[in-house]
C-alpha cells in the first residue's frame, strides 16, 4: 500500500484526524531534530525546538499555504526557532569562539561518529546564517530553490551563502586539525 | 594565491552539480593550470562528501510520546477564523523543559495540587505525615536546594529526566517523565530513618500513591510531573533506589544519592 502523501495527510489533520498527525510526527520528527540539532549543537535544545516546532505545526495547520512543499514550511519552522533560540541565549557569537568540545553530541565513539563531532563543532565556529545553509544543503538535502523558499532569500544568495559557508567551514575543519 | 571569485563558483557549482557545458570547459581550462585551484576544487570536494557522509542524529525514543502529549492539551485543529487561541501559550511555554523545571520549583506553590487522599496511603506512613500540604508549599517557596542528582531515562516504555534535591530535611525527588502507557514506580528507601512527606503534581489528574515504611509506589502515564517528598531527620547521606515497571515487567532501576558517591 503506498504511504499517504503529506497533503492527504494534512486534509486529514484539518478534519480533526490526530492519527494523521501521527504519521507526519513520525515522518519528520527525525529531520526535525537534525536540523535543530545541527543549528543549535545539542540535544536537549533539540528536542525541545522538535516539540516547539510540532506544536506550532497542529495549532497553524490550517496557516500552512500549499503552494509551498509541506516540509519547507516545517523546515521553515525549525530554522526560525532555532534562530530564536541561539538568540535568546544569546550564543551565536560566543559559540562562534568557544573552543569545540569533542563529547558534548550524541555521537558514538567511532571513527565516523568522531568526523562528524569534528564536522559539528566545525559547525558551531561560524555564522549563523551560513550553517543554516550548510545544513540544509548536505545535512536536510534541499536544493537551491527549496532554501530559498524556507529562508525567504532569493537563490542567488543561497549560492553566495552556500560557497562562502564551505570556505568558512572547510578553513574551520583544517583549524582543528592543527590544533 | 587568491582564486578568482568566477571560478570559485564554477568550483562550487561543479559540487552541486548546476555546472552547464560551457562553464565546465572554462572551469577545465583553468584547473590544468592553476595548481591552487586544483587544490581548492579537491579540498571542496572532500568537504562535501564528509558533510555528506554524516549520518542523522537519532532523537530519543521518549520525544514522540512527549510531543504527542503535549498535543492533549491543546485545541484540535480548527478553521483559523474560529480557533480558540487561550491555552496555547501556557501550555507551549508549559512544554519546555527549562520552564517546567522553573515552574515546579519556582512558583509550584501555586499549581501543584496534593491529592493523596488518607485512605490510600498506610496508616504507618500517615501517622508522620499530619501537614501534607503544608509541608509542600513550605518547601516549594522559594528555599534554596541542594543535592543535584539525577539520571535520564530513554526507553520506549517510558523517558525522560528524573533528580533528587534536598530542602533542608526535605529530600525532593522531581519526575519529569512521559510514558506510552501506565508505569509502576517504585521508590525505596531502607534508611528508617526517612518517611514519606508527601507527593505533589504539576495537573491534578489523580494518580494512585501507597505509602509504607521504606516504600513509596505510585503509577504514571503521559506526560507527568511529579515531586516527591521524603523526610530525612538526620539530613544523613543516603541512597532512594527507583525501579519503573510496565505491566509488572522491570523497565529500569537506577538510585538518586545524597550526601556521597555514587
Amino acid at each position: 500500500m503506498n504511504k499517504p502523501d503529506d497533503t492527504d495527510l494534512i486534509q486529514r489533520c484539518q478534519n480533526g484526524d490526530r492519527n494523521a498527525f501521527e504519521v507526519l510526527l513520525v515522518r519528520y520528527e527525525k529531520p526535525i531534530f537534525n536540523a535543530a540539532y545541527r543549528m543549535l549543537g545539542n540535544t536537549e535544545d533539540a528536542q525541545d525546538i522538535t516539540q516547539t516546532v510540532f506544536l506550532k505545526i497542529y495549532e497553524h495547520l490550517n496557516d500552512y499555504d500549499p503552494k509551498y512543499r509541506f516540509f519547507s514550511w516545517i523546515y521553515r519552522i525549525a530554522i526560525n526557532e532555532s534562530i530564536n533560540c541561539l538568540n535568546k541565549q544569546n550564543r551565536t557569537e560566543s559559540l562562534a569562539r568557544e573552543p569545540a568540545t569533542e563529547s558534548s553530541g550524541p555521537e558514538e565513539a567511532t571513527s565516523a561518529g568522531q568526523q562528524s563531532q569534528r564536522i559539528q563543532s566545525a559547525l558551531m565556529t561560524i555564522k549563523q546564517e551560513y550553517r543554516t545553509v550548510i545544513i540544509l544543503k548536505h545535512f536536510m538535502e534541499c536544493n537551491y530553490l527549496e532554501i530559498s523558499q524556507i529562508l525567504d532569500i532569493s537563490e542567488k544568495k543561497v549560492k553566495s551563502r552556500l560557497y562562502s559557508g564551505r570556505q568558512l567551514l572547510k578553513d574551520a575543519l583544517q583549524d582543528t586539525r592543527r590544533g | 594565491m587568491a582564486i578568482d571569485p568566477k571560478f570559485f563558483d564554477l568550483i562550487n557549482a561543479e559540487i552541486d552539480a548546476t555546472i552547464s557545458a560551457e562553464e565546465r570547459a572554462t572551469l577545465d581550462e583553468y584547473l590544468a593550470e592553476s595548481e591552487a585551484g586544483r587544490t581548492l576544487r579537491n579540498e571542496l570536494h572532500s568537504l562535501c562528501n564528509d558533510l555528506d557522509a554524516v549520518d542523522p542524529v537519532t532523537p530519543p525514543p521518549h520525544l514522540k510520546h512527549v510531543i504527542l502529549h503535549s498535543l492533549n492539551a491543546k485545541t484540535p485543529v480548527l478553521p483559523a477564523a474560529g480557533r480558540k487561541k487561550s491555552g496555547y501559550w501556557f501550555n507551549s511555554w508549559l512544554g519546555l523543559t527549562t520552564v517546567r523545571y522553573a515552574l515546579s520549583f519556582g512558583t509550584g506553590v501555586v499549581l501543584a495540587t496534593v491529592f493523596i487522599s488518607s485512605d490510600r496511603i498506610s496508616r504507618q506512613a500517615f501517622d508522620d505525615v499530619t501537614d501534607l500540604v503544608g509541608t509542600i508549599a513550605q518547601h516549594d517557596s522559594g528555599v534554596a536546594l541542594s543535592g543535584g542528582d539525577s539520571f535520564q531515562l530513554a526507553f520506549n516504555e517510558i523517558g525522560g529526566r528524573v533528580s533528587l534535591s534536598m530542602s533542608g530535611s526535605i529530600m525532593i525527588i522531581d519526575f519529569d517523565l512521559v510514558s506510552a502507557g501506565p508505569i509502576e514506580i517504585v521508590a525505596t528507601f531502607p534508611d528508617r530513618d526517612i518517611w514519606f512527606n508527601g507527593f505533589a503534581q504539576l495537573e491534578s489528574n489523580g494518580t494512585r500513591v501507597t505509602a509504607e515504611i521504606g516504600q513509596v509506589t505510585f503509577y504514571m502515564e503521559g506526560h507527568n510531573r511529579y515531586a516527591l517528598y521524603l523526610h530525612n531527620a538526620s539530613r544523613d547521606a543516603t541512597t532512594v533506589t527507583l525501579r519503573f515497571l510496565s505491566s509488572g515487567r522491570l523497565i529500569h532501576e537506577d538510585e538518586l544519592s545524597f550526601g556521597k558517591d555514587k
